[in-house]
């Protein structure tokens, strides 16, 4: 049979690849305006305006927060500033300062002092931005019976209104910043780590919610972000760190950063600030003439799962 | 004789697998036996969870933090 002018098997194969070619260019553009159209219906249903191309292609090809030069986190935190704009309506400013030099943070808190008012898990809710439809709290007061250090039989939902309750003692567990933290060993794509202040840290754009981390916390003080915060925006923080108290998104863990965007300024966290009874001492370990170092080298401390050899930099001590 | 679960296998290992299926499981489980030693009056390993640290310990740990950041 003769073969038509065009329709040969050499061009049948052009053909072919071209049709292929085209098709599989209108499958991705057709993909990806359905995936924004999407997610801008999603973003106008909670009231924002919908994210312009480039700050979605720009977030989809984010780097990793260590391995970003200094241009690359500029344009990473203006998309952060904008997202909550559109979000909020508020302006919000994403900070990025780094560790500074010689500094070690700790924390030591007075069980004898602590009457378990939850004032600190208030403050830091606040602080940190954290949704106020989740029951997700960076601090766990638990409430035990006097002499008994069985953490198993410790009640965190007692009555904060009725409290101290005789025969009881109240003991706030939060992320230890632990010097060797299984957390950072366990995530799978180095989305934590930490940092050379001895801060534990999370990329929450590189998290990809695996809660592997949460696993291996002997402390509990990783918190996955079930929902899309909910956050009044009379409760915004406006005043906020690119690896702290950042409007989050859903699907991450996320945990205490000893309120990071205060800390590396000089200023004591947030539940420091806000205990009544003064429970709660933070400073730099690596200063002798700091308040941490006088309590730890004149009190009666102790360590909460020592012998896990996490090396927690959280210490509790009494008068 | 002990009834033998496949959770047995891997927690007790070999030696403690056939001394189970012998009949003389509770006699040799070698790795069952390490946290049984650790339990406390009340059979709970986590009633000494907050442990009372001192100075020298104390210091230890600071000096562990000190070196490590001078590593780095």
């Amino acid at each position: 049979m003769a073969e038509r002018p065009g329709f040969g098997v050499r061009s049948l194969g052009v053909t072919r690849r071209l049709v292929l070619g085209v098709g599989a260019l209108v499958g991705a553009v057709a993909a990806l305006f359905g995936g924004r159209s999407a997610l801008a219906q999603a973003e106008k249903a909670a009231g924002a305006e919908a994210e312009p191309l480039s700050d979605m292609l720009g977030r989809l090809f984010q780097k990793h927060y260590q391995r970003m030069s200094p241009d690359e986190v500029k344009e990473a935190v203006g998309r952060i500033e904008r997202r909550a704009k559109r979000q909020y309506g508020e302006d919000i400013t994403v900070g990025t300062e780094p560790a500074m030099e010689g500094v070690v943070f700790g924390y030591a808190l007075n069980i004898s002092k602590c009457k378990g008012v939850r004032k600190c898990v208030e403050a830091c809710v606040a602080e940190n931005n954290t949704g106020r439809d989740s029951s997700l709290q960076y601090i766990r007061v638990l409430e035990l019976d006097h002499g008994d250090m069985n953490l198993n039989r410790a009640d965190h939902y007692y009555e904060a209104e009725t409290v101290p309750q005789p025969g009881k003692f109240y003991l706030p567990v939060q992320c230890m910043q632990c010097d060797n933290p299984p957390c950072v060993k366990a995530c799978p794509i180095e989305a934590t780590w930490q940092e050379p202040d001895g801060i534990t840290v999370v990329d929450y754009d590189w998290c990809i919610g695996c809660r592997y981390c949460m696993a291996a916390c002997p402390y509990w003080a990783r918190h996955f972000n079930w929902n899309e915060p909910t956050l009044p925006v009379e409760a915004l923080n406006t005043d906020t760190h690119f690896l702290g108290n950042r409007p989050r998104p859903r699907g991450v863990v996320e945990k205490c950063t000893f309120c990071i965007q205060r800390s590396r300024k000089g200023r004591q966290p947030a539940c420091v600030e806000a205990c009544p009874t003064g429970a709660r001492i933070f400073g730099n370990l690596l200063d002798p003439s700091s308040d941490i170092r006088y309590v730890l080298e004149n009190k009666t401390v102790f360590r909460l799962k020592e012998e896990l050899g996490a090396e927690p930099k959280f210490w509790y001590f009494t008068d | 004789m002990t009834r033998l679960t496949r959770r047995d296998f891997f927690t007790r290992g070999v030696p403690g697998s056939v001394a189970a299926l012998l009949g003389t499981g509770a006699a040799a489980a070698p790795a069952a036996a390490a946290p049984a030693a650790q339990r406390s009056a009340t059979g709970d390993v986590s009633a000494r969870d907050l442990r009372k640290v001192s100075r020298t310990e104390v210091r230890q740990a600071l000096g562990r933090i000190r070196a490590k950041r001078r590593a780095r």
